[in-house]
Formats: C-alpha cells, sequence, structure tokens
C-alpha cells in the first residue's frame, strides 16, 4: 500500500536527508573534529575581495613609501625639537596646592630667581621662579654676564629648513614669524606673561599693537589638563607655567618623555604650560645672591633667529 | 525474507532488494526505480511516497538510501564520484553493472560529498558500525 503523504515537497533541492529521518543532513568539513562548513559564498564574492585586499595593500604600500622617500622638512619642524601633531587628551583634575614658592618678594628688592627642587612622580624637577623681574622675549645671542638678566631660557624653536622661528612670534611689537601649527603660546604684554593654548589668540595682535611679545610652542597642560603630543623620544624637558597666576619655568633633571613631563606638571598643578626649547638648549638664572647659574656651558650659536625669554631687572 | 521494497502497482506487486537498487528518480507523480542490472521501472507513487516506503520497510536498512533534494533517492552503498565542479554523481558497483550519472544541485552535493566523508571516517573509526 502507497502512503498518501506526499513528502516531495518538505525537501528542497539543495537539501538531502537520509531516508528514514525527517532531519536534513547538514553540509560539515570533510576534516574530521570539524563542525558544519558554511556556504561557500559565490566566486564574484571572492574575486571582488581579493581585488579590495590588492587595492588596500597597494595604498598601505604607497604611503609607506612616501613616508620612506625623501623626507619633506615640515615648516614648523625645529632645529631643537622636531614637529608634533596634537591631540588633546584627558587627565585628572590638578589638585588644589599652596603657591610654590618659599620666597618672600616685596617691593624694593632686588629681582631674583627661586630655585626649588622637587619630585613628581619620580622626576626630578627644577623649578624656577622668577621674583621682580620683568618678561620679554630677545632674538640673538644670550650675554650671560648682563646681570640684570635674573631668568633665561630659550623659547621658540627655530625651522630646520629655513633657520627661520617656528610659529608665530613678537618681538618688542614687531611680528617675526606668523607660523601657526603649534598650539601653545605665550603672550606677553605690559610685562604680564599669559601662557595658554589656542589655534588663534588675540594676544599676537595685541603684541604688535601694544609693543609686546608673542610666540608660540608645544601646548603641555590647557586648564589643568594633559596636551598629547606625537614626541615619543626622551631628552631634558623645559616648560613655561602658569600655576594659579605663579609663572615658572620647571625643568626635568633626567631624560623624559613628552607625556611623562606633562603629567608631572598636571600632578604639578600646572593650569596652562607650554614647551620650551629643551634638550642642550642653553638658559640660566641669578638667585637671591646674584649667583650666576647656567644650564650649560655658553657658546656662541650658529642660528641667528636663536630667540629668549628672560626675566631682566626693570628699568628705573 | 530480506527486507525489500514493496511497491504494490496495480495487479502487481514490485519487490525491490535494497542492495539492487541504484536510485529512484522522480518522474512528475510518478517514480522511476533504477536498478543495478540496468533495468528501470516506472511505479505510481510519487519520490515521497517511496521515500516513505523505503523507510518503512526497510527499517534500519533505510539509512544507506539518501533523498537528494526533490528528484532523487540513492543508494549510497553505489556512490562512485562526486563531481562537485561538473554537478554530477555516478552511481556504479564498480563491477561492470550499469553506472548511472545524476545532475543534483551543487549544493546538494556538496553535502552528500560531506556526509560521505563523515560516514566513512565513522566506519574507519568504528568497525563494528560497518553492516
Amino acid at each position: 500500500m502507497i502512503p498518501n503523504m506526499n513528502n516531495e515537497m518538505n525537501i528542497g533541492d539543495d537539501e538531502i536527508r537520509v531516508v528514514g529521518t525527517s532531519t536534513p543532513v547538514e553540509s560539515s568539513s570533510s576534516a574530521p573534529g570539524k563542525g558544519p562548513c558554511r556556504r561557500r559564498p559565490p566566486r564574484w564574492v571572492a574575486i571582488l575581495a581579493a581585488i579590495l585586499l590588492l587595492v588596500a595593500l597597494a595604498v598601505i604600500l604607497f604611503a609607506l613609501l612616501r613616508r620612506g622617500g625623501e623626507p619633506e622638512v615640515d615648516p614648523n619642524e625645529g632645529v631643537f625639537d622636531p614637529g608634533s601633531v596634537v591631540v588633546p587628551t584627558f587627565t585628572s583634575a590638578p589638585p588644589s596646592v599652596p603657591a610654590l614658592s618659599k620666597e618672600a618678594f616685596a617691593p624694593g628688592m632686588a629681582p631674583f630667581t627661586e630655585k626649588i627642587d622637587t619630585l613628581i612622580n619620580d622626576i626630578p624637577l627644577v623649578v624656577l621662579i622668577p621674583h621682580g623681574g620683568v618678561p620679554s622675549l630677545q632674538v640673538g645671542p644670550m650675554d650671560f654676564t648682563d646681570p640684570s638678566i635674573i631668568l633665561a631660557a630659550q623659547a621658540a624653536d627655530i625651522r630646520r629648513d629655513n633657520l627661520h622661528i617656528v610659529g608665530a612670534f613678537v618681538l618688542a611689537g614687531e611680528p617675526l614669524a606668523w607660523g601657526l601649527s603649534k598650539k601653545g603660546y605665550c603672550g606677553i604684554i605690559d610685562g604680564k606673561i599669559s601662557v595658554g593654548v589656542a589655534d588663534n589668540s588675540p594676544l599676537f595682535e595685541e603684541a604688535t599693537e601694544k609693543g609686546g611679545y608673542f610666540f608660540r610652542q608645544f601646548p603641555l597642560v590647557k586648564d589643568g589638563e594633559l596636551v598629547e603630543n606625537e614626541i615619543k623620544n626622551k631628552a631634558i624637558r623645559k616648560a613655561l607655567c602658569d600655576r594659579s597666576g605663579e609663572i615658572f619655568i620647571a625643568i626635568t633633571l633626567t631624560a623624559e618623555s613628552m607625556h611623562d613631563f606633562s603629567q608631572a606638571l598636571v600632578d604639578l598643578g600646572v593650569d596652562n604650560a607650554i614647551y620650551l626649547v629643551g634638550s642642550s638648549s642653553y638658559g640660566f638664572y641669578r638667585d637671591k645672591d646674584g649667583q650666576l647659574t647656567q644650564s650649560r656651558e655658553w657658546a656662541a650659536s650658529p642660528y641667528k633667529y636663536e630667540n629668549y625669554i628672560l626675566w631682566s631687572v626693570p628699568q628705573d | 525474507m530480506a527486507p525489500a521494497l514493496i511497491i504494490s502497482k496495480g495487479t502487481e506487486l514490485l519487490r525491490f532488494l535494497p542492495d539492487s537498487i541504484l536510485c529512484i528518480a522522480a518522474e512528475g507523480n510518478y517514480s522511476i526505480v533504477y536498478t543495478l542490472d540496468g533495468e528501470h521501472c516506472l511505479v505510481s507513487a510519487q519520490l515521497g511516497q517511496v521515500e516513505e516506503l523505503l523507510g518503512k520497510q526497510l527499517g534500519e536498512g533505510a539509512k544507506e538510501f539518501i533523498r537528494m533534494g526533490r528528484p532523487y533517492i540513492i543508494n549510497t552503498k553505489y556512490i562512485h564520484s562526486i563531481d562537485i565542479g561538473r554537478q554530477t554523481l555516478v552511481l556504479s558497483d564498480c563491477k561492470g553493472g550499469k553506472v548511472h550519472t545524476l545532475e543534483p544541485s551543487r549544493d546538494a552535493l556538496i553535502k552528500l560529498r560531506d556526509y560521505v566523508m563523515d560516514h566513512s571516517i565513522n566506519r574507519i573509526n568504528d568497525p563494528q558500525h560497518e553492516q
């Protein structure tokens, strides 16, 4: 007797099943121990994927060859510090700490630089706080014998290609450079220093109008938050810092990465900081006793536009 | 009496020993049973009905047969070649008997190939599975 059931339509043309069972046989890998194999994609999908892969490889290869080819000089790449791309990042809020200075400065006292040694995150730092000096910028060789200068440090870097100043620079109201890639800035208007991080700062125009000073550098700390830079090597680092209105220069005694340096400044409670030419750059300070301390022995610089931020005794 | 596929055909009764069946193909509302001796026999039953008869009448022996999509039931004992590229399945006892070539779907062939491979491995690992 032939059953009336018609199972013919209960199986697809792509299916197979063992007679006497109702469960279709699933395709499995030919290798033992492996699970069911997936349906093979159409051949054109494989060809398309191969083409896309080749294109991607070509693009990557092209990019690598370009990087490895003739080096292009970044107009903002400096002699002392290489250029970098600034990537803002985040860190904890700066702790509220009392002023770093331990010295009292009263009107009538001779200006001097206070030196503080501290250790932040195992990084030995020297903090140089100018007392009573008037800040300004200088382009050209530094006269370390000038007793009126109580603190000096190299400020903006110099372009490696044309040996001009990296970034915008205003010297006593005269703009000498207009570069913008470095987001950190220092403006000195009417003897008052402003340190910050911004694409455009009105201080540049104000400096030109009021006979002030302005330069740009890598930003390190902005509003108490670490600013990441792509410079990964380690070197002696220097920074111009603003900590609750207290302006000072911080210098590492050991070679540090920009990140660790910035983090140390953040942990020191710095609100805003920009980099100063580090490594073997020249600088000096005079303490309360007039004692001169140089970062290294002075030597004539081959760079015409080597520039400094300095604090000097006010002229009467 | 040895288990066999028995199909009544009008006043006739057809009896096929499992090992004599090469494959069964659908032919509209009928089915054609191809046997190893090169003969074929049209039966007035749809392939699904034949499949069910196989399951009921052969019991465990029915598991030698595989339904391949809508058009075929094959005897796995006589699978001689599975060519995915040419999309052909050749059934033969390789003893000079009838060679029958089928053209199932590609996916069905792939599943059959995998099934045969797994089934062979199982038998190698478990000789008692061999009947």
